[in-house]
Protein backbone atom coordinates (compact mmCIF):
# COMPACT_ATOMS: atom_id res chain seq x y z
CA UNK A 1 0.00 0.00 0.00
CA UNK A 2 2.83 2.87 1.21
CA UNK A 3 6.00 3.02 1.94
CA UNK A 4 7.00 2.68 5.27
CA UNK A 5 7.64 5.81 7.73
CA UNK A 6 10.41 7.37 8.04
CA UNK A 7 12.49 7.62 11.17
CA UNK A 8 14.05 10.40 11.38
CA UNK A 9 16.24 11.64 14.33
CA UNK A 10 12.77 12.90 16.30
CA UNK A 11 9.65 11.59 15.34
CA UNK A 12 8.56 9.79 12.50
CA UNK A 13 7.89 10.97 8.80
CA UNK A 14 5.48 9.62 5.70
CA UNK A 15 4.17 10.99 2.84
CA UNK A 16 1.03 9.30 1.57
CA UNK A 17 -0.68 9.35 -2.31
CA UNK A 18 -4.33 8.90 -1.61
CA UNK A 19 -7.20 10.61 -2.24
CA UNK A 20 -5.98 11.66 -5.53
CA UNK A 21 -3.22 14.35 -3.13
CA UNK A 22 -0.45 13.70 -1.14
CA UNK A 23 -0.75 13.78 2.80
CA UNK A 24 2.45 14.62 5.05
CA UNK A 25 2.23 13.37 8.15
CA UNK A 26 4.93 15.25 10.28
CA UNK A 27 4.65 13.64 13.85
CA UNK A 28 7.78 15.29 16.22
CA UNK A 29 7.07 12.93 19.70
CA UNK A 30 10.37 11.11 20.23
CA UNK A 31 8.72 7.94 21.04
CA UNK A 32 5.39 8.03 17.80
CA UNK A 33 4.93 4.06 17.05
CA UNK A 34 4.59 3.24 13.20
CA UNK A 35 1.33 1.74 14.24
CA UNK A 36 0.04 5.40 14.54
CA UNK A 37 0.98 6.36 11.35
CA UNK A 38 -0.15 3.07 9.74
CA UNK A 39 -3.77 3.28 11.33
CA UNK A 40 -3.64 7.01 9.58
CA UNK A 41 -2.79 5.84 6.12
CA UNK A 42 -5.74 2.59 6.43
CA UNK A 43 -7.80 5.65 7.41
CA UNK A 44 -7.42 7.99 4.52
CA UNK A 45 -7.62 5.01 2.24
CA UNK A 46 -10.99 3.83 3.48
CA UNK A 47 -12.17 7.63 3.57
CA UNK A 48 -11.20 7.63 -0.09
CA UNK A 49 -13.26 4.46 -1.17
CA UNK A 50 -16.17 5.47 0.79
CA UNK A 51 -16.32 9.51 -0.24
CA UNK A 52 -14.45 9.21 -3.69
CA UNK A 53 -16.52 11.78 -6.35
CA UNK A 54 -13.90 10.16 -8.99
CA UNK A 55 -14.54 6.59 -8.10
CA UNK A 56 -17.99 5.66 -9.93
CA UNK A 57 -17.94 2.73 -7.24
CA UNK A 58 -18.29 4.45 -4.03
CA UNK A 59 -20.88 4.67 -2.13
CA UNK A 60 -20.93 8.46 -1.87
CA UNK A 61 -21.05 7.76 -6.17
CA UNK A 62 -24.38 5.42 -5.98
CA UNK A 63 -25.82 7.82 -3.80
CA UNK A 64 -25.65 11.32 -5.53
CA UNK A 65 -27.07 8.69 -8.95
CA UNK A 66 -29.89 7.79 -6.32
CA UNK A 67 -28.85 3.97 -6.08
CA UNK A 68 -28.72 4.07 -2.75
CA UNK A 69 -31.01 6.38 -0.27
CA UNK A 70 -30.04 8.15 2.95
CA UNK A 71 -30.74 4.64 4.80
CA UNK A 72 -29.18 2.55 2.78
CA UNK A 73 -25.64 3.73 4.15
CA UNK A 74 -23.49 3.81 6.93
CA UNK A 75 -23.76 5.77 10.14
CA UNK A 76 -20.33 7.32 8.92
CA UNK A 77 -21.69 8.59 5.58
CA UNK A 78 -24.99 9.68 6.91
CA UNK A 79 -23.07 11.63 9.97
CA UNK A 80 -21.22 13.46 7.23
CA UNK A 81 -24.25 14.44 4.97
CA UNK A 82 -25.27 15.73 8.18
CA UNK A 83 -22.25 17.69 8.86
CA UNK A 84 -22.55 19.22 5.60
CA UNK A 85 -26.46 20.17 5.49
CA UNK A 86 -25.58 21.52 8.75
CA UNK A 87 -22.89 23.78 7.11
CA UNK A 88 -25.21 24.22 3.79
CA UNK A 89 -27.83 26.19 6.80
CA UNK A 90 -25.01 28.08 8.52
CA UNK A 91 -23.17 29.58 5.65
CA UNK A 92 -26.61 30.76 3.56
CA UNK A 93 -25.84 27.88 0.97
CA UNK A 94 -22.64 29.07 0.28
CA UNK A 95 -21.73 25.59 0.94
CA UNK A 96 -23.52 23.06 -0.42
CA UNK A 97 -22.82 19.79 -1.27
CA UNK A 98 -25.46 18.96 -2.35
CA UNK A 99 -26.23 21.31 -5.63
CA UNK A 100 -22.50 21.50 -7.04
CA UNK A 101 -21.09 19.35 -9.95
CA UNK A 102 -19.06 16.64 -8.91
CA UNK A 103 -16.41 14.79 -10.88
CA UNK A 104 -18.12 11.56 -11.38
CA UNK A 105 -21.52 13.56 -12.78
CA UNK A 106 -23.82 13.86 -9.64
CA UNK A 107 -24.58 17.29 -7.70
CA UNK A 108 -23.43 15.38 -4.26
CA UNK A 109 -19.64 16.38 -3.53
CA UNK A 110 -19.29 16.57 0.19
CA UNK A 111 -15.82 16.85 -0.89
CA UNK A 112 -15.24 20.51 0.97
CA UNK A 113 -16.02 18.90 3.77
CA UNK A 114 -14.74 15.65 4.09
CA UNK A 115 -10.85 16.62 3.56
CA UNK A 116 -10.78 18.29 6.55
CA UNK A 117 -12.64 15.77 8.43
CA UNK A 118 -10.74 12.77 7.46
CA UNK A 119 -7.46 14.61 8.69
CA UNK A 120 -9.57 16.20 11.89
CA UNK A 121 -9.95 12.16 12.35
CA UNK A 122 -6.50 11.39 11.49
CA UNK A 123 -4.93 13.71 14.36
CA UNK A 124 -7.79 11.99 16.49
CA UNK A 125 -5.96 8.74 15.60
CA UNK A 126 -2.45 9.85 16.44
CA UNK A 127 -3.56 11.09 19.83
CA UNK A 128 -5.02 7.72 20.59
CA UNK A 129 -1.43 6.20 20.28
CA UNK A 130 0.23 8.83 22.42
CA UNK A 131 1.11 10.89 19.70
CA UNK A 132 0.78 15.17 20.95
CA UNK A 133 3.37 16.71 18.44
CA UNK A 134 2.47 16.94 14.87
CA UNK A 135 1.19 18.25 11.83
CA UNK A 136 -0.78 16.63 8.91
CA UNK A 137 -1.28 18.32 5.92
CA UNK A 138 -3.62 16.93 3.50
CA UNK A 139 -2.82 19.13 -0.07
CA UNK A 140 -2.89 22.12 1.66
CA UNK A 141 -5.38 21.80 4.44
CA UNK A 142 -3.18 21.86 7.58
CA UNK A 143 -3.95 20.55 11.39
CA UNK A 144 -1.55 20.40 13.81
CA UNK A 145 -0.33 19.56 17.95
CA UNK A 146 1.76 20.79 20.29
CA UNK A 147 5.05 21.82 18.87
CA UNK A 148 7.44 20.98 16.91
CA UNK A 149 10.09 20.84 19.23
CA UNK A 150 10.05 22.05 23.08
CA UNK A 151 11.31 25.51 22.26
CA UNK A 152 9.37 25.88 18.84
CA UNK A 153 6.43 26.50 17.72
CA UNK A 154 4.89 25.31 14.08
CA UNK A 155 5.00 27.79 11.61
CA UNK A 156 2.67 27.45 8.50
CA UNK A 157 3.21 29.30 5.68
CA UNK A 158 0.07 30.34 2.72
CA UNK A 159 1.12 30.07 -0.87
CA UNK A 160 1.24 33.05 -3.14
CA UNK A 161 -1.28 33.24 -5.68
CA UNK A 162 0.65 33.76 -8.18
CA UNK A 163 3.76 32.48 -7.32
CA UNK A 164 3.70 28.14 -6.34
CA UNK A 165 7.17 28.92 -5.14
CA UNK A 166 6.62 32.45 -2.87
CA UNK A 167 4.12 32.54 0.66
CA UNK A 168 1.86 35.37 1.03
CA UNK A 169 1.92 34.91 4.79
CA UNK A 170 3.69 32.87 7.58
CA UNK A 171 1.44 31.99 10.48
CA UNK A 172 2.75 30.76 13.87
CA UNK A 173 0.09 28.02 15.41
CA UNK A 174 -0.61 27.45 18.38
CA UNK A 175 -1.86 23.79 20.27
CA UNK A 176 -4.48 22.39 17.93
CA UNK A 177 -4.67 24.60 15.34
CA UNK A 178 -6.07 24.12 11.68
CA UNK A 179 -5.66 25.70 8.51
CA UNK A 180 -7.25 25.50 5.19
CA UNK A 181 -6.99 27.21 2.01
CA UNK A 182 -9.66 27.53 -1.26
CA UNK A 183 -8.37 28.68 -3.97
CA UNK A 184 -8.31 29.01 -7.98
CA UNK A 185 -4.68 30.22 -8.65
CA UNK A 186 -5.40 29.70 -12.53
CA UNK A 187 -7.00 32.35 -13.83
CA UNK A 188 -10.14 30.35 -15.11
CA UNK A 189 -12.12 30.16 -11.92
CA UNK A 190 -13.25 26.84 -11.25
CA UNK A 191 -15.11 27.21 -8.21
CA UNK A 192 -18.89 27.77 -8.98
CA UNK A 193 -20.98 29.59 -6.59
CA UNK A 194 -24.39 26.82 -5.53
CA UNK A 195 -26.56 29.84 -5.16
CA UNK A 196 -26.00 31.32 -8.87
CA UNK A 197 -23.82 28.17 -10.68
CA UNK A 198 -21.54 30.88 -11.84
CA UNK A 199 -17.99 30.93 -11.36
CA UNK A 200 -16.48 32.96 -8.50
CA UNK A 201 -14.30 35.70 -9.55
CA UNK A 202 -13.59 38.32 -6.24
CA UNK A 203 -11.20 36.35 -4.35
CA UNK A 204 -7.80 34.36 -5.26
CA UNK A 205 -7.61 32.64 -1.93
CA UNK A 206 -9.38 32.83 0.94
CA UNK A 207 -7.33 31.29 4.16
CA UNK A 208 -9.50 30.07 7.17
CA UNK A 209 -7.85 29.60 10.45
CA UNK A 210 -9.54 27.78 13.64
CA UNK A 211 -9.51 25.01 16.26
CA UNK A 212 -11.26 22.64 13.89
CA UNK A 213 -10.16 21.52 10.33
CA UNK A 214 -13.45 20.13 9.53
CA UNK A 215 -15.16 23.20 9.53
CA UNK A 216 -12.14 25.46 8.86
CA UNK A 217 -11.98 23.78 5.79
CA UNK A 218 -15.94 23.59 4.80
CA UNK A 219 -15.82 27.60 5.88
CA UNK A 220 -12.84 27.91 3.46
CA UNK A 221 -15.05 26.76 0.58
CA UNK A 222 -18.03 29.16 1.77
CA UNK A 223 -16.22 32.47 2.91
CA UNK A 224 -14.23 31.84 -0.91
CA UNK A 225 -17.70 31.81 -2.59
CA UNK A 226 -19.11 34.62 -0.28
CA UNK A 227 -15.90 36.90 -1.48
CA UNK A 228 -14.97 39.95 0.87
CA UNK A 229 -18.53 39.67 2.47
CA UNK A 230 -17.16 36.99 3.99
CA UNK A 231 -14.89 39.00 6.39
CA UNK A 232 -18.06 40.13 8.73
CA UNK A 233 -19.20 35.93 8.59
CA UNK A 234 -16.25 34.85 9.41
CA UNK A 235 -16.42 37.16 12.82
CA UNK A 236 -19.34 36.21 14.19
CA UNK A 237 -17.85 32.44 14.10
CA UNK A 238 -15.88 32.79 17.79
CA UNK A 239 -12.13 31.40 17.26
CA UNK A 240 -12.10 31.35 13.47
CA UNK A 241 -10.12 34.15 11.50
CA UNK A 242 -9.81 35.01 7.61
CA UNK A 243 -6.96 35.67 5.34
CA UNK A 244 -8.49 36.65 2.15
CA UNK A 245 -6.70 37.25 -1.25
CA UNK A 246 -8.24 39.26 -4.04
CA UNK A 247 -7.97 38.71 -7.95
CA UNK A 248 -6.09 42.03 -7.80
CA UNK A 249 -3.49 40.95 -5.17
CA UNK A 250 -5.05 43.06 -2.03
CA UNK A 251 -4.97 41.59 0.69
CA UNK A 252 -7.69 41.54 3.72
CA UNK A 253 -8.39 39.67 7.32
CA UNK A 254 -10.10 39.76 10.81
CA UNK A 255 -8.80 41.38 13.14
CA UNK A 256 -8.18 37.74 15.43
CA UNK A 257 -5.50 36.78 12.87
CA UNK A 258 -3.04 39.32 13.51
CA UNK A 259 -1.91 36.94 17.01
CA UNK A 260 -0.55 34.57 14.48
CA UNK A 261 1.44 36.61 12.33
CA UNK A 262 4.98 36.63 12.38
CA UNK A 263 5.83 39.53 10.95
CA UNK A 264 4.01 42.70 13.20
CA UNK A 265 1.96 45.27 10.97
CA UNK A 266 3.38 48.48 10.04
CA UNK B 1 -17.59 44.93 15.10
CA UNK B 2 -13.77 44.09 14.98
CA UNK B 3 -13.81 43.89 11.05
CA UNK B 4 -10.63 44.72 9.63
CA UNK B 5 -11.17 45.15 5.84
CA UNK B 6 -7.18 47.08 5.67
CA UNK B 7 -6.03 46.10 2.03
CA UNK B 8 -2.34 45.42 1.69
CA UNK B 9 -0.63 44.76 -1.71
CA UNK B 10 0.42 40.88 -1.20
CA UNK B 11 3.51 41.61 -3.06
CA UNK B 12 4.93 44.46 -0.63
CA UNK B 13 5.14 44.58 2.73
CA UNK B 14 4.20 40.90 2.94
CA UNK B 15 5.94 39.21 0.34
CA UNK B 16 7.79 36.06 2.00
CA UNK B 17 9.87 34.30 -0.48
CA UNK B 18 10.55 30.46 0.69
CA UNK B 19 14.39 31.44 1.08
CA UNK B 20 13.58 34.12 4.05
CA UNK B 21 10.83 31.93 5.36
CA UNK B 22 11.36 29.07 7.79
CA UNK B 23 7.92 26.97 7.59
CA UNK B 24 7.35 23.75 8.55
CA UNK B 25 3.82 23.20 6.29
CA UNK B 26 2.36 25.30 3.40
CA UNK B 27 -1.56 25.97 2.85
CA UNK B 28 -2.82 26.55 -0.41
CA UNK B 29 -5.46 25.14 -2.49
CA UNK B 30 -5.70 21.45 -2.95
CA UNK B 31 -2.02 19.74 -4.17
CA UNK B 32 -3.23 17.36 -7.04
CA UNK B 33 -0.59 14.17 -6.75
CA UNK B 34 1.38 15.83 -9.90
CA UNK B 35 1.09 19.85 -8.14
CA UNK B 36 2.39 18.51 -5.17
CA UNK B 37 5.98 17.13 -6.85
CA UNK B 38 6.65 20.82 -8.02
CA UNK B 39 5.66 22.22 -4.55
CA UNK B 40 7.07 24.19 -1.66
CA UNK B 41 5.72 21.12 0.65
CA UNK B 42 7.42 18.25 -1.27
CA UNK B 43 10.73 20.39 -1.16
CA UNK B 44 9.44 20.31 3.07
CA UNK B 45 8.86 16.76 3.06
CA UNK B 46 12.05 16.04 1.49
CA UNK B 47 13.87 18.04 3.98
CA UNK B 48 12.52 16.27 6.73
CA UNK B 49 12.79 12.79 5.46
CA UNK B 50 16.42 13.30 5.27
CA UNK B 51 16.89 14.56 8.71
CA UNK B 52 17.45 18.08 7.83
CA UNK B 53 15.58 20.63 10.21
CA UNK B 54 14.85 23.66 10.44
CA UNK B 55 13.22 23.42 6.79
CA UNK B 56 13.25 24.95 3.55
Amino acid sequence: MSDAPVHCAVGLHHVEQVMGMAVSIDIRDPDAPPAAVDEVIGWLHHVDTTFSTYKLESPISALGRGELTFEDVTDEVRDVLRRCENLRVETDGAFDAFAVPAPNGTTLDPSGLVKGWSIEESAAILEAHGCHNFCINAGGDIAVRGRPSPSEQWTIGIRHPDDASALALVLIATDRFAVATSASYERGAHIVDPRTGEPTTELASATIVGPDLTLADGYATAVYVMGLEGLAWIEKRPGYDAYLITRDNMTHWTAGLDRYRQIPLT
Amino acid sequence: VRINTRAVPVLNSEALTAQSAKVHSVSGATYTSNDYVKSLQSAIDAARASGITPLV
